[in-house]
């Protein structure tokens, strides 16, 4: 049985994000739109009525492919809509590359969008399922908030040590967030600031949560061969994973809640897909899903940026930030870029697509030019149940 | 509570257990729907009769007598009392429960006499979605119970072979502090203040005291029980050489877990009782339990039974496929309402539905199995990685159904000094 060394080969070669935020007078349909006719008019040889079928991924805001077509006035398209937790945007997008190196389609769209303002609850309300009331109904921080304790005990952490590490990555995601346009928080905060935040679950302040925010993003996918026929600078996808994990964290004893098991199996596949074997040094640039800081904190391990126990350290040390050796987040992340689910992992992508063509204005890194990988990566779910999504991706082709 | 004072009755009582459940409340969770059969089932007593004795007081003293002198087997008795701001109800009432299992053989205490009598009288009066007690004036009801009881009491001692002022033990359950002093200075005694008195119980308050009496109880004394509440009841025990065999087996027994004190303050007690409203702020809806789901669960949601699968894992909740081994295996029932556990990790979720922060933490039971589980009466800064958990059957919330969701809870184990 095949594990997916193999990848097909497909690139981006047009791509759109919309600005997220609190985007009260706008709607989900003006936001697949936005992004929609954004990645469209990146590509001067291409119109809408070019784009063969569509991978619509929302995970609360829309049903079925009319939630896209509607929008867009779509004639009479082939449009799916993809749903799987926060990895619905790279999930969009894996379909959409399966579509087009199959040889069914030449040229499609896959887009994520989110309007999450709409509610007037705090935080994001997970769907509710009937079922026997026995599970606790735990908050998305509640969940992620398990892993300081664990993590704090499993490698003698002090807990003052935690909050400074976690700090630190509000601090980074912050800094970086306020030199993007785009992002929904453009503001710097002092580390007191951060450290004196409200608590909102155990020991997560409102500052080590991301952004609850509307917003959407779009990718153009076509065949590797064909990229360079719609721009001269295609992002090439060198690899790309989708783990659904076994969601047995709960009733495992043995799963310690400091590290995510489907991350570290999911970026193995996707390293091996891309021929990456020491991803601290061949990865010059990630994304990475910090719905929370710690959660950031864990994954810089997980993906192999850090040594097992490690990461706390390597946050602390700057190895992260924007000028350090693995700049991770550039655009903000999760953190202050914002958090529409369906959008985040193609808005990952979008800085990955900007920083490899040079267009990333104030936080362009030099550098990356032939041989560099950027890392997007994303996780739904809670600790101990994960969907996860690793994409490596590169300015050439494989 | 009923189902922590059932599950305590039963424990060191094997397979000699019972075929009946006597339930009494004053406040049972539902209408038309049995309360009895959700403490049977919750119990680990599935199929057993149920008979629910609900809404007066007096369905106390009811539950014991029908349990002795009807049908032997488990009578239970819980209540949670309620009283508006600043009344007696309020202030010197308390919620408790106790059980106790009927029977022929190896009985502890034998019954000498039961008296009772029931009395029309407008004392005390609670309409259906009415929050706490109307009462009338405290020394009326006294004044006209005290010859009542005085006189059913006599009789009660004349059945048993014996002078009133001759038991070993007095019990006097009463919502009127003054009555129940003079009943008790009309037999000659000192009214004994028991230390931790939760106050007047309500359904559960003779069994309570009675509970508390048979505890110290030795071998042939004798106890009188007057349970005064729309009549009298006066139940005659004695205490038979059988009590020091059932506390050796229950010494033989693993410890009962006893939870470690924690300080409730008033304003979370009254939000609690919904007898004050808290703005909702913005979180999303308690969840709906469904039906089925539940039915089609009710090993775990009742009585915490889990499935061990022949691998050797034991999935909690039961699964069709084994967490370790990945097959569809063997699985055989296992339950661990009874077992302790310990805490792997754990947060307190301030964005919980019920607009209270909430403790939740992930539990690795000794003997095998976790879960992630509430914890209930936790004191901030008293949960650390490895604490101590045991498990109690509680109300998690009250569904946007209206589905009152009873489920297990975990509370931090007191440390044995």
């Amino acid at each position: 049985m095949k594990k997916a060394a193999f990848f097909p080969r497909a690139a981006i070669v047009g791509m759109g994000c919309t600005k997220f935020g609190d985007l009260w007078n706008t709607s989900f349909s003006d936001l697949v739109i936005d992004a929609a006719y954004q990645a469209v008019e990146s590509v001067p040889s291409l119109t809408l009525d070019s784009i063969d079928a569509f991978w619509l991924g929302t995970m609360y805001s829309g049903s079925a492919g009319v939630s896209l077509s509607g929008p867009l006035k779509l004639p009479m398209k082939p449009v799916t809509r993809v749903e799987n937790f926060c990895a619905t945007g790279t999930d969009a997008l894996r379909n959409a590359v399966f579509a087009v190196t199959s040889g069914a389609y030449d040229c499609v769209m896959a887009v994520g969008g989110e309007k999450l303002k709409d509610a007037s609850q705090a935080g994001l309300t997970p769907p509710a399922g009937a079922d026997d009331g026995t599970s606790p109904d735990i908050s998305p921080p509640g969940m992620f908030s398990l892993l300081v304790p664990a993590y704090a005990k499993k490698w003698g952490v002090p807990p003052e040590t935690m909050r400074a590490a976690m700090t630190r990555i509000a601090w980074k995601n912050h800094r970086n967030g306020s030199l993007n346009p785009r992002a929904h928080f453009q503001k710097e905060l002092s580390r007191e600031a951060i450290g004196a935040g409200g608590i909102v679950t155990g020991d997560l302040n409102v500052y080590d949560c991301s952004g609850v925010s509307d917003g959407s993003a779009a990718a153009i996918v076509v065949r590797a061969e064909d990229a360079r026929r719609y721009t001269d600078r295609p992002l090439y996808i060198h690899g790309l994973s989708l783990v659904a994990g076994p969601v047995t964290g709960l009733m495992d004893p043995s799963y310690d809640f400091a590290t995510f098991p489907e991350v570290v199996e999911a970026a193995r596949i996707a390293y091996g897909q891309a021929g990456i074997t020491d991803p601290a040094t061949q990865i010059q640039l990630a994304e990475v899903h910090d719905c929370f800081t710690v959660t950031e904190m864990i994954l810089m391990e997980d993906l192999g940026f850090s040594a097992a126990g490690q990461g706390w350290k390597d946050v602390l040390d700057g190895k992260f930030d924007l000028g350090g050796a693995l700049p991770v987040n550039p655009d903000g992340g999760l953190k202050s870029f914002g958090h529409p689910v369906g959008a985040s992992g193609l808005r990952m992508l979008f800085e990955t697509w900007l920083q490899f063509r040079g267009e990333a204005g104030r936080r362009q890194r030099p550098n990356l030019g032939t041989g560099s990988r950027a890392l997007t990566q994303n996780l739904g779910g809670a600790p101990g149940g994960l969907v996860v999504a690793v994409t490596v991706v590169g300015g050439e082709p494989r | 509570m009923g189902v922590a004072a059932a599950r305590g009755a039963l424990r060191g009582c094997g397979d000699a257990c019972s075929s009946h459940l006597w339930f009494a409340t004053s406040r049972p969770p539902y209408l038309e729907k049995s309360a009895g059969a959700t403490v049977a089932a919750a119990a680990s007593l599935p199929g057993i009769g149920v008979t629910d004795l609900a809404g007066s007081v007096a369905a106390g003293a009811g539950a014991l007598v029908a349990a002795v002198q009807v049908t032997h087997g488990l009578a239970v008795l819980s209540d949670v009392r309620f009283g508006s701001l600043g009344s007696v109800d309020e202030q010197q009432g308390g919620d408790g429960a106790a059980a106790f299992l009927t029977g022929d053989e190896h009985v502890i205490a034998e019954l000498l006499a039961v008296h009772e009598l029931s009395e029309e009288l407008l004392d005390r009066w609670r309409a259906d979605g009415q929050g706490s007690v109307a009462v009338w004036d405290e020394r009326f009801a006294a004044a006209h119970y005290a010859p009542v009881v005085a006189e059913a009491i006599r009789a009660a001692a004349r059945m048993a072979g014996r002078a009133a002022g001759t038991f070993d033990h007095v019990l006097v359950s009463t919502p009127y502090a003054r009555l129940q002093h003079d009943v008790v200075r009309q037999l000659g005694r000192q009214l004994a203040t028991q230390p931790g008195d939760l106050g007047f119980i309500g359904v559960a308050d003779v069994g309570v005291r009675m509970a508390g009496l048979l505890d110290k109880a030795r071998p042939g004394e004798t106890i009188l029980v007057t349970a005064i509440a729309d009549g009298v009841t006066v139940i005659a025990l004695r205490v038979t050489s059988e009590i020091d065999r059932y506390r050796a087996r229950l010494q033989a027994l693993p410890a009962p877990m006893l939870e470690a004190e924690s300080e409730i303050s008033f304003l979370d007690y009254l939000q609690w009782r919904e007898l004050l409203a808290r703005d909702p702020a913005r979180r999303r809806v308690v969840s709906a339990p469904s039906a089925p789901g539940t039915a089609r669960g009710r090993g775990w949601k009742y009585g915490l039974v889990g499935t061990r699968c022949a691998c050797g894992a034991l999935n909690l909740p039961p699964q069709r496929v084994c967490f370790a081994c990945r097959q569809q295996g063997k699985m055989t029932p296992e339950a661990v309402g009874d077992r302790r556990a310990t805490v792997v990790t754990y947060t307190e979720d301030h964005l919980a539905p019920s607009g209270r922060p909430e403790a939740i933490a992930v539990l690795n039971f000794d003997g095998g199995g976790r879960i992630e589980a509430y914890l209930t009466n936790v004191e901030p800064g008293q949960l650390v990685v490895g604490s101590r958990v045991g498990m109690v059957y509680r109300l998690l919330g009250v569904g946007s159904n209206g589905v009152r969701n009873y489920f297990w809870k975990g509370v931090v184990e007191r440390t044995r000094t």
